[in-house]
């Protein structure tokens, strides 16, 4: 049963791909559909089995490299942290798939475009069902070719081209970061295996190379960043909204982004060694956070404005993993995946609504037209922005909290202390940030006057029932989910994650009910708790206020110096220094040099003298030489051997 | 040591010498019976041939669970023996089955041939249990004897004739010298055999007896020679480009892939356990030995346009490959050189074995130009695919066999920091896939208008190559298989 949904979602590319053409549209969907079904009910069997039984499976299906000591097996891990992502896994992509039936209906290729998302799925799940690094990575690159694919599906277009190069560029420096992690892991561990790695790395043994751990984890680290498109290598993110809303939905918000997330939480065993590591993961996850959702501000593409928001909500998945919290990350990540997918969706139905437009400032007063897509956007935007009871308040606001608990008690990274109050600034600004944008998109969108043109009303369309049930499904798990799953996975004293995630050892004790050992609890401190929750309502009233009634308010602010203006250009511009004052002068100083020094000096100089060409020069030489040795006559070739004999005789005496 | 007379350990050869007297009465009986008018019953004469050798081949598994010393000193037997007899003699069968067809169309399907095939595979099972250097030196020259026949054998061709003089000339040059050699060791020790002279060279002290121990290592410097010289090893390779070339194909394929596991065997005895306390002196001439020919192994076959001396030259590569070992002193380097032997003389077999089938139909003769092969993807597609397979295999390109014995041979050498040894393999392991692609490139890309008329592959060859195809995938796939024999050597050797 275990292996069943990984076999099923296979099925489903391959039959997809090659005979789907052949037999229509609807019989093709309807097939695809049924394995994803049958698929998703599998992996909530297994959820039920492996979670609530409490029975983690360790499947060795066959050898794939036996080699010396170098032993790769095709071996699947299902435990708690595998089955809670199966079911984001199969729940998005079954609501994708259902989704795209209606949204990809007047596509040609809409086959292909099926086909391409079973074979996402299949390779997601290799992903994190992958009990070693290399069947791991198989999965990592697999998801990353297909998010090129599915970028690049509409590849007429320039601006996919683009956009779908730069992810896989952007994605491979993470990429090769992970494989130099992996060389230094196998030099350190001899071995792929993350049972055995997390479990020498839990005894500490006493190596020579173990400060190499540092290194593995920072490799690692990067890689982590630039798959779920952190501060530095997250430009590729908001740019792969040129693909089709389905693919947004489903990839770039809700599971691939967050493989460098679960990356980062299967391998806690090793992070947690290592406080520093932490620090870093923290920097990211605050700096992205901030970044993100102050960039998603000045945004007018609708879907760029949920791209960056997914970009800051990633930054509170790491900042937790850096707080050591990686239950609270894993328990962000799965509400995130429901709201997240339910925005994207429904700004796909809105764009579907009226003829493909994305621009925020052509919308408006669509409340009475797409009355649905009011209610799915609010009930999103109220998860995202962590209104009480919806899965955001329950996920988000803790992670915010979750700095108290390491302000007062990790005394090994005190050093660090002053850090951790930058970053708590900046995750507690982000929040309003966030509250700012999600008022601002509804109010754009529903309650202003339309602004768009004619033919947007006049070709209104609605969707049909397969785009509309999707959406329905997840507002309703994005509403319950938190709750739900709260107690379970981030309660007191859970035992939900059992062996599938380490958290080292003082931090543990918090919530160790039973040792009866804690000292001190936010979760206990009243006023401290609220603090979050009242930033949310006083600023969800303020903004509300500033973009309703106050229209032109930040026009004028904006207008009345130049100052003010100049920081929107430079926030509407995405923080011009990544690409004017770093990249562009990085491009050119990498050009310069290399063309310089390793083209001219290297490349062209010493590899070709020392290398090719020169060898081949001097052999042809040497050829000369051992073609007059041979001549064919028996007193030369026995004279020969007298030389060697004499030679070496007097060699030796 | 055992001074056993239980003649019971040679049943095997003994069977073997018999049944050759026996083989040679009766064909040379039936084949020059006037009462007959002079028969050719060649294919008769292979069936019987196959017969014997496979009734030695069971006699041999039959004892192959033994080691001891038999007829005092003079042959000794044990696990990795049987088993180096038996992969002689299997390879000696199957060649002379696939190269049925070359001798039938080249007209040297006389009774001889077998005859003297048997003479050559008698003398190097025997070869492989010599263990005194009397034997040693009457079975190399039994071997010798029978190799310069067969190289002249094809006796209508000058090429061959001229060929076989020369290796005779040259080749008893050596057995003088390794004559010579032994009887300066008697001279100098009065001992012969293996087992006397390891215990008299233990017990000798260099520092102390420093003139007698410089007369031995003279004496053992001509028997290394000697052995150097049956290696083709580079400064006396010289010979075996033009033997190779002369000699009928199936004979080159013979005494390119049947005599080494026999030869150098009985090499690695000499120095890794009767010489070892001469380690000091002949480090530095394999050390020679190694770099000249792998350099001019590789630089000789560079330009050459006909395939048997292609392979020659590729041969003494192979040989700097073989003596890699003496570099290293883990115990694993054992297994892997003579995992890349057992490798290296399959792909050897294989690559003749499809050199054998390519009979020109109107010419009546079988391509020996490089360049004639142009367009043969044109032809036939599948033995073009099991050329690429067979040449890159020996070239050492990952999916195929000999890949493994190479990655196993370099990093062994990076392991003991052999550095200098490890960036010149590479350099020429580099080289050589240049000319043995080149003649890849030659099959697949290179057009022709001239048509090429190639005589098709009969049943039992085609059947062998399809075989040999999947080997080199499978002992790419599995390396560890070959464990299974190389693991004795280690009883054998130390």
């Amino acid at each position: 049963m275990y292996l069943l949904p990984i076999f099923f979602m296979f099925l489903s590319f391959f039959f997809t791909f090659f005979f789907g053409k052949y037999i229509g549209n609807y019989k093709n969907h309807l097939i695809n559909i049924t394995f994803v079904a049958v698929s998703t009910l599998f992996c909530y069997l297994i959820f039920f089995e492996v979670s609530f039984l409490s029975l983690p499976c360790y499947i060795k299906l066959t050898d794939w490299i036996v080699f010396d000591i170098f032993n790769v097996y095709w071996s699947f891990i299902f435990d708690s942290l595998t089955v809670s992502m199966l079911i984001v896994i199969m729940t998005i992509s079954l609501c994708a798939h259902i989704y795209s039936i209606s949204y990809m209906e007047q596509d040609p290729h809409n086959v292909r475009f099926m086909s391409y998302l079973s074979l996402f799925t299949f390779f997601m799940l290799i992903l994190v069902t992958a009990n070693n690094l290399i069947q791991l990575f198989i999965g990592w690159e697999g998801v990353g070719i297909c998010s090129y694919l599915l970028i690049n599906f509409w590849y007429t277009r320039v601006g996919a081209n683009k956009s779908s190069i730069m992810a896989v560029f952007t994605n491979k420096v993470g990429d090769i970061s992970l494989l130099f992690a992996f060389a230094i892991i196998f030099q350190l561990f001899k071995s792929f295996d993350f049972n055995i790695i997390f479990s020498i790395v839990s005894v500490g043994i006493n190596n020579d190379y173990f400060y190499l751990n540092y290194y593995i984890c920072f490799l690692m680290l990067i890689g982590a960043v630039a798959k779920s498109a952190q501060v530095g290598l997250h430009f590729w993110l908001p740019e792969a909204m040129e693909g089709p809303t389905p693919v947004s939905s489903l990839i770039h918000a809700a599971t691939m982004v967050t493989a460098g997330v679960f990356l980062i939480v299967r391998s806690s065993f090793l992070f947690e060694e290592i406080p520093s590591i932490l620090v870093w993961i923290s920097f990211f996850g605050s700096l992205t956070t901030f970044f993100g959702s102050t960039v998603g501000l000045f945004q007018y593409d609708i879907k760029k404005i949920i791209a960056y928001s997914t970009c800051s909500q990633l930054g509170y998945m790491f900042l937790s993993c850096g707080l050591s919290s990686y239950y609270n990350s894993m328990y962000h990540l799965i509400n995130h995946a429901f709201f997240k997918a339910l925005l994207f969706l429904t700004a796909g139905y809105i764009i579907h609504a009226i003829s493909n437009e994305q621009d925020l400032r052509k919308m408006g007063g669509l409340l009475k037209k797409l009355p649905l897509a009011s209610m799915m956007i609010f009930i999103g935007s109220l998860s995202l922005m962590g209104f009480p009871y919806t899965s955001g308040f329950f996920s988000k606001e803790k992670i915010v909290e979750l700095f108290y608990n390491k302000l007062i008690y990790n005394y090994e990274i005190i050093q660090y202390l002053k850090y951790f109050y930058f970053f708590q600034f900046l995750a507690m600004f982000s929040i309003i940030i966030t509250i700012c944008y999600s008022v601002k998109m509804y109010i754009y969108l529903f309650l202003n006057k339309f602004n768009g043109y004619k033919q947007y009303v006049f070709n209104l369309h609605y969707g049909s029932f397969f785009l509309i049930s999707p959406l329905v499904f997840l507002s309703y798990l994005s509403i319950i989910s938190g709750y739900l799953l709260n107690d379970l996975m981030i309660g007191i004293g859970t035992d939900f994650w059992k062996y599938s995630l380490f958290i080292s050892v003082q931090e543990n004790n918090l919530f160790n009910i039973n040792s009866g050992f804690y000292l001190f609890n936010f979760e206990f401190i009243k006023y401290i708790r609220k603090i979050p929750l009242i930033l949310t309502f006083y600023f969800i009233f303020v903004f509300f206020v500033f973009f309703y009634w106050l229209k032109n308010f930040f026009l004028y602010l904006r207008l009345s110096t130049n100052w003010m203006n100049n920081l929107f250009i430079f926030l509407n511009r995405k923080y011009l220094f990544f690409t004017k004052n770093i990249i562009y002068p990085l491009i050119d100083i990498m050009n310069y040099s290399s063309l310089n020094y390793t083209f001219k000096l290297f490349d062209k100089g010493l590899i070709e003298i020392l290398g090719p060409y020169g060898i081949a020069k001097k052999t042809s030489s040497l050829i000369k030489i051992t073609s007059h040795l041979q001549t064919g006559l028996i007193y030369h070739y026995s004279g020969f051997i007298i030389l060697g004999l004499i030679s070496y005789i007097f060699l030796v005496i | 040591m055992n001074y056993s007379l239980s003649y019971i350990l040679l049943i095997p050869e003994i069977y073997f010498f018999f049944s050759l007297i026996f083989y040679l009465f009766y064909t040379s009986i039936l084949n020059l019976s006037i009462y007959y008018k002079f028969p050719n019953y060649f294919k008769n004469n292979l069936y019987f041939f196959i017969l014997i050798l496979f009734n030695i081949s069971l006699l041999i598994l039959n004892y192959i669970n033994i080691s001891e010393y038999t007829i005092s000193n003079y042959f000794y037997k044990d696990t990795f023996i049987s088993l180096l007899q038996l992969f002689s003699i299997f390879f000696s069968m199957l060649l002379v089955l696939i190269g049925y067809s070359y001798v039938k169309s080249n007209n040297i399907n006389h009774f001889e041939l077998l005859i003297l095939f048997l003479f050559g595979i008698f003398s190097l099972c025997l070869l492989t249990t010599s263990s005194h250097m009397t034997s040693l030196y009457l079975l190399l020259e039994l071997q010798g004897i029978t190799f310069y026949i067969l190289t002249s054998f094809n006796r209508r061709n000058q090429y061959s004739l001229e060929s076989g003089l020369k290796y005779f000339i040259l080749g008893s040059f050596s057995s003088i010298l390794l004559l010579f050699g032994i009887s300066l060791l008697y001279g100098f020790t009065g001992l012969l055999s293996f087992s006397d002279i390891y215990i008299y060279l233990k017990n000798i002290d260099i520092y102390i007896s420093n003139f007698n121990f410089n007369l031995i290592a003279v004496a053992f410097v001509f028997i290394l020679i000697s052995f150097l010289f049956k290696f083709y090893a580079a400064p006396f390779h010289l010979w075996i480009a033009d033997i190779y070339q002369g000699a009928p194909t199936i004979v080159t394929a013979f005494f390119s892939v049947i005599p080494f596991f026999s030869v150098y065997y009985l090499f690695l005895k000499l120095l890794l356990i009767v010489f070892v306390k001469l380690y000091i002196i002949y480090n530095i001439i394999i050390k020679v030995a190694i770099v000249s020919s792998l350099v001019i192994g590789t630089l000789g076959a560079l330009y050459q346009k006909k395939i048997k001396r292609l392979l020659a030259y590729s041969s003494i590569t192979g040989i700097g490959y073989f003596l890699l070992l003496f570099l290293s002193e883990s115990p694993i380097m054992l297994y892997n050189t003579f995992s890349y032997v057992l490798l290296y003389s399959f792909s050897l077999l294989s690559l003749f074995s499809i050199f054998l089938q390519l009979f020109l139909i109107k010419d009546k003769k079988y391509i020996e130009q490089l360049s004639l092969l142009s367009g043969y993807i044109n032809i036939n597609k599948y033995a073009s695919i099991v050329f690429l397979i067979f040449f890159f295999s020996i070239a050492g390109i990952p999916p195929f066999s000999l890949f493994i014995g190479k990655l196993f041979l370099l990093t062994n050498l990076a392991l003991n920091k052999n550095y200098f040894f490890v960036f010149l393999v590479i350099i020429i392991t580099i080289l050589s896939c240049y000319y043995y692609l080149k003649v890849i490139k030659i099959i697949f890309f290179n057009n022709t208008n001239k048509w090429l008329f190639v005589s098709n592959f009969n049943f039992i060859s085609s059947f062998f190559l399809v075989i040999f195809s999947v080997l080199h995938f499978y002992f790419f796939l599995s390396p560890s298989i070959l464990n299974v024999f190389t693991k004795y050597l280690l009883f054998s050797i130390l």
